[in-house]
This record gives C-alpha cells, structure tokens and sequence, in this order.
C-alpha cells in the first residue's frame, strides 16, 4: 500500500507553493489551537492591564462566588472568586502568565543549550560524546517527574528553583536528538566539501549542519513546552513549585483542593487552563511535525 | 542473550548509584541537612555542635562514600517522622501502589492496542479519527484536572462511588480510570503508529497477495511485528504511573501508596524518608526497565538468538 493511497484529496496534490498560512487554515483543529495559543500568549503579556483586579486582592465577605453562568453568579466576577474572595479570572490571567513563562524560558534554556551540547557530541565524538551519552542514558532512564520532585524537595520550592531544575533535567532530550542527526549530517559530501574549502569548524557546524536541525528541533520544543507547562503543574499543585501569593495553575488547584463538592469551580477552572494550553499545543505540534516532514504527511 | 542481561544489569546497578548520588549531592551539597533538621531559631552554637555530633563537618567526600555504602546496605538513616528506620517505612505502601498501577495498565493496554490497531486499518476514517484525538486528549491530559472533575462528576454528583480512601472495590475505580488516562493516549498512539509502519512493508504486500484475508494479515503479520515497539512503550509508560503520575492521584484520592508517601515526606520535610522512597522508586523503576528488556529479547528473536 502507497502511502499517497491513504490520503485525502487534500494538500501534497496542489502545486508546492502554497504558503506555511493557507496550510494552517486547511486544518480546521490546527487553526484552532493556533489561534488559542495566541490569545493565551497575548493574555501572558498583558495580564496586569487586562485583568480587572489585583490578583491577590483578598475579598472576605465575597468568598467563593460562584461564576456568572451560574444564577447566584455575580458579573464583577466574571468565573467566581476562590475561597479568599479572589476574583478567578484575575488569578487565571496572572497564573497563564507565570506558567507560560517558566515553560518558555525553560525550553529557551534547554533548547539552546542541549541542542549545542548535543551537536558538539555528534560531531567531535571521542571522550566528550561518552560524557554526554551518560547524561542521556541517566536522562532517558530516569522518570522526569521524580527526578525534578526530589531535586526540588531537597533544594527548596520557588519559581526560579524551578527553571534551574527542569532546565538541568531536560537538556539531555535536545542533546540526543541533535547529536543523532549530526551524526547523520556530519557524513554528508556538502560538510566534507565546505571542510576542503578552508571553512571554520564553528561556521560548518552553524551554516552547514545547524539547517538540518532546525525544524525537528522546533516540533521537540513544541513537545517539551506542554511537558513542562504540565510538569510545572504538577509541581506547583505539590506544593514544590511557584508559590503563594504568586499565582500559577498548578498552586490554584492545590488551594482548592478542599472546595471539590462544594466549590468546583475553583478546582476545574484551572485545570481547565492546563488541559486546554497543553492540548493546544500538541495539536498543533502535530501539525508542525506533518508540515516539516513530509513522510508523516499520510499519518497524523 | 547472557551477555546481554549481564550487561544490562551492570548498567541498572549503575542507574541506581546514580539516583542515590543525585539525592545525596542535593540534599547534603545544595541544601544544608543541619538547617532541614533544625528549627530556625536554634542558636548557631548549638548549629555548629549538632553539625559535629551527626558528622555533617566532615569533608563531602568521605560523607558521600558513607552514604553510599549505608544505602547499598539499605540504610538512609532514621524517618525524622516516625524515628525508625526510613526504608521499612518507605517499601510498606508499595503493593497498594502496584495494585492500582497493574489496575490501570491493564485497562490502558486492553483498551489502547484495539483501538490502535482498528485505527491503522482504516486511516482517516471515523474510528481512526476517534484514537487519534484519543491519544491527543490523553497526553495532554493535566491529572490536577481530571482527578477533581471526574471525582466531582462520579463520586459527588450521583454519590455510588467514593471519592476517596482505600478498600474496597469500589475504591479502586475512580483512580485507575483516571491513571489509565495518560498510558491509554500514549499506546493508542503507538500502536497505531507500528502498526501503519508495518503495513506498508513489502511482507505484508506478499501476503496480500497470497489472497490472505485482511484479518490474517493484520493479526497474524502485522500485530506481530507491530508488538514490539508497543512492549516497550507499555513498559515505559508503567515506570510513568508507578514514579509519577500515581503522586498526583493517591493525593487527590488519599490511596495509601508510594505517591502519598513521597508527598507525606515532602510536607513533613522528612528527608530520610524522602530519600528512601525515592530510592525504593527508583529501585522498581530500573528492575521494570530490566524486565522489558527481556520480554523484547523473548518477543524479538533477533535479540534471542544474537
């Protein structure tokens, strides 16, 4: 069976020159989770102007309002306030902010570096190649939310924590990709050609291999930046991660966990934000991964 | 195949040193077992004296090879909880967890090789639809979400279930669907994806064309072939609900398992029994490991016969 067989009369037939964009709008699950990621991104950025109270503003004598969906739902709180009287979707604004940022930074970090790491290991080989494969083999053993859990119970909960351990704990994903490819790539005739021509070994490792690594290395960090936001979460709802007064999605969940059958409101609606970010984000991963290789095209 | 499981098993030794490492250089190296120990507004004389009695001055080499040695003989010192040794402490939850764990691999796998497979034989129809957004849903889900809203929609609302506790049968069901979830995505996924790469190899083109029914082919050819990968996945994704996922759902459902333990001596900053939990995690996440190994050497003969 040919893989075109299996497929719909959809894009590989038209001419190439379709843009990334009309690609995009094509897929009506893409389309949407990209224009969720959007507005969850713009939400990131501008939460102190779009949220209409102070995140840790409390309000006593207005504890647990139910959201306005609901008749003894109140419209100055438009998803309810938490069991201090905080208004909901202020705390969800400010908690989108703090989980997307920790996930960024994080796979910024970790993307960067591992992805060097792992191309010097691919391409030098020898001893500094068996020193990363440790790392890795310890990393792709080793379960991340344990590892990431005793680290941070030992070492003290707290956002900047941690960045700094995810960071340490994730890198060795990029690096085993990146190192497998450049192993690939490094065999090549063009890098030998540019290698004869006189070019310097950091300018063929950034002009001449770096391309063939890019777009695998964009649908990965599309992956690890779900992982993350949901390890995050976990992490946080443990009570290890980001804590009060700060608000993140995972702390919100934990402090409401006594509020399931009377208030459930302030226990979905942030997990709730979870689900629809890292779910957005892997459809439209799948997308990314369909678009950059076309051997998937028939698959996903 | 000897050589193999001896090989392996080095290098599972070697996991385990390195998991022990990690939680000695965090917890005496990074962070400060004395100030852990100690309320904070204990005078720095008596810091420094209690620093002395318990041998925390010495130089961080000889602290460490004794701390290895203590742990390859079991011994992570007293629960600074329950003043008795930590380990005994931290192995008692383990066949709770390893009954729900079972529990929802069991679903996750009875529920997600089928559909997987049904998928592959028709791609982009309905059911091929369904797995995939199946699997979709499934790894993306949050369990901080779907514990509570499950436990609201089932146990509060019509009241047949409990929402939490340990027991009887009817306490098992809310937390192994809910643990089955995860795993349940990530099989789908996988074997829906062996099985559409084994497809369209040319075996399976020549047993088409011996007139086999398409039955055969996918059971008999396929599946086989196709198996593989999902043993391993299966394997991994068990290490995933013993070490992580079962955290966030024996809190939600109070199942008195390693999860809960981990997260008891997170709260009671009792570091021993941190460590030894961990430890003992970690233990059963490198012999499951070990275990998968060999189910592929006896389900692979390239690797049973090499």
């Amino acid at each position: 069976m040919n893989n075109s067989d299996t497929l719909p009369n959809k894009s590989p037939t038209k001419p190439k020159s379709n843009s990334i964009l009309s690609s995009l709008l094509q897929d009506r699950f893409a389309t949407i989770s990209a224009v969720a990621l959007i507005i969850l991104i713009f939400t990131a950025l501008f939460a102190p102007q779009i949220s209409p109270y102070e995140p840790t503003k409390l309000d006593l004598l207005n504890r647990l309002i139910p959201p306005v969906i609901f008749s003894d739902g109140n419209s100055a709180h438009l998803l309810g306030t938490d069991s201090l009287g905080r208004d909901m979707l202020s705390r969800i604004i400010h908690g989108t902010r703090m989980s997307l940022t920790i996930g960024v930074v994080v796979v910024i970090m970790t993307g960067v570096f591992g992805t060097a790491i792992g191309m010097l290991a691919g391409y030098l080989g020898g001893r500094f190649d068996q020193i990363v494969m440790r790392f890795v083999d310890f990393q792709a053993a080793i379960p991340y939310f344990l590892l990431a859990l005793t680290i941070m119970a030992a070492i003290g909960p707290g956002a900047r924590n941690l960045v700094i351990v995810l960071t340490l704990i994730s890198w060795p994903i990029f690096a085993r990709y990146s190192r497998g490819i450049m192993l690939a790539v490094k065999r090549e005739v063009y890098i030998e050609a540019a290698r004869v021509s006189g070019t310097s070994e950091f300018r063929i490792l950034l002009k001449h291999a770096f391309p063939n690594l890019a777009s695998p290395i964009i649908t990965l960090s599309t992956l690890e930046l779900s992982r993350i936001i949901l390890s995050e979460a976990g992490l946080s709802f443990i009570g290890l991660g980001v804590q009060p007064p700060d608000s993140a999605w995972g702390l919100m969940v934990a402090e409401a966990h006594d509020y399931v059958s009377t208030a459930n409101w302030t226990i979905t609606l942030p997990g709730l934000m979870v689900m629809i970010t890292t779910l957005s984000i892997n459809i439209f991963a799948t997308w990314l991964r369909r678009v950059s290789d076309p051997v998937q095209r028939g698959r996903m | 195949m000897l050589n193999m499981l001896i090989k392996r098993l080095i290098h599972s030794i070697l996991l385990i040193a390195a998991v022990v490492s990690v939680i000695f250089f965090t917890n005496f190296v990074l962070g400060d077992p004395v100030r852990a120990m100690l309320p904070a507004e204990t005078p720095p004389e008596a810091v420094e004296q209690f620093r002395e009695q318990m041998g925390f001055n010495r130089p961080i080499s000889v602290q460490y090879y004794d701390y290895m040695i203590n742990a390859f003989k079991g011994d992570f010192g007293d629960s600074w909880w329950q003043k008795t040794p930590a380990l005994p402490i931290a192995t008692r939850p383990l066949p709770a967890t390893f009954q729900l764990g079972i529990l929802a691999m069991i679903v996750a796998i009875g529920l997600g090789v089928p559909l997987g497979v049904l998928a592959a034989r028709r791609p982009n129809s309905f059911l091929d639809r369904m797995a995939t957004v199946t699997s979709l849903v499934g790894v993306s889900m949050p369990l901080i979400w779907l514990c509570p809203t499950i436990a609201y929609l089932v146990a509060v609302k019509t009241g047949i279930l409990p929402t939490a506790g340990y027991g009887t049968w009817q306490h098992f069901v809310l937390p192994t669907l809910c643990l089955a979830a995860l795993p349940l995505g990530r099989i789908v996924q996988i074997t829906r994806a062996a099985m559409m790469d084994e497809m369209v190899k040319l075996y399976i083109v020549t047993a088409r064309a011996k007139g086999l029914s398409n039955r055969v082919v996918m059971m008999r050819h396929a599946l086989r072939n196709a198996i593989l990968p999902v043993i391993t996945e299966s394997g991994w994704e068990f290490i995933l609900v013993l070490s992580g996922y079962t955290i966030i759902v024996e809190m939600f459902f109070g199942w008195p398992g390693m999860g809960y333990m981990l997260y008891t001596s997170i709260l009671l900053r009792d570091m021993p029994l941190l460590a030894a939990t961990a430890f003992v995690i970690a233990l059963v996440v490198v012999v499951i490991n070990f275990l998968v190994d060999i189910l592929y050497a006896i389900a692979n003969p390239l690797i049973r016969y090499n």
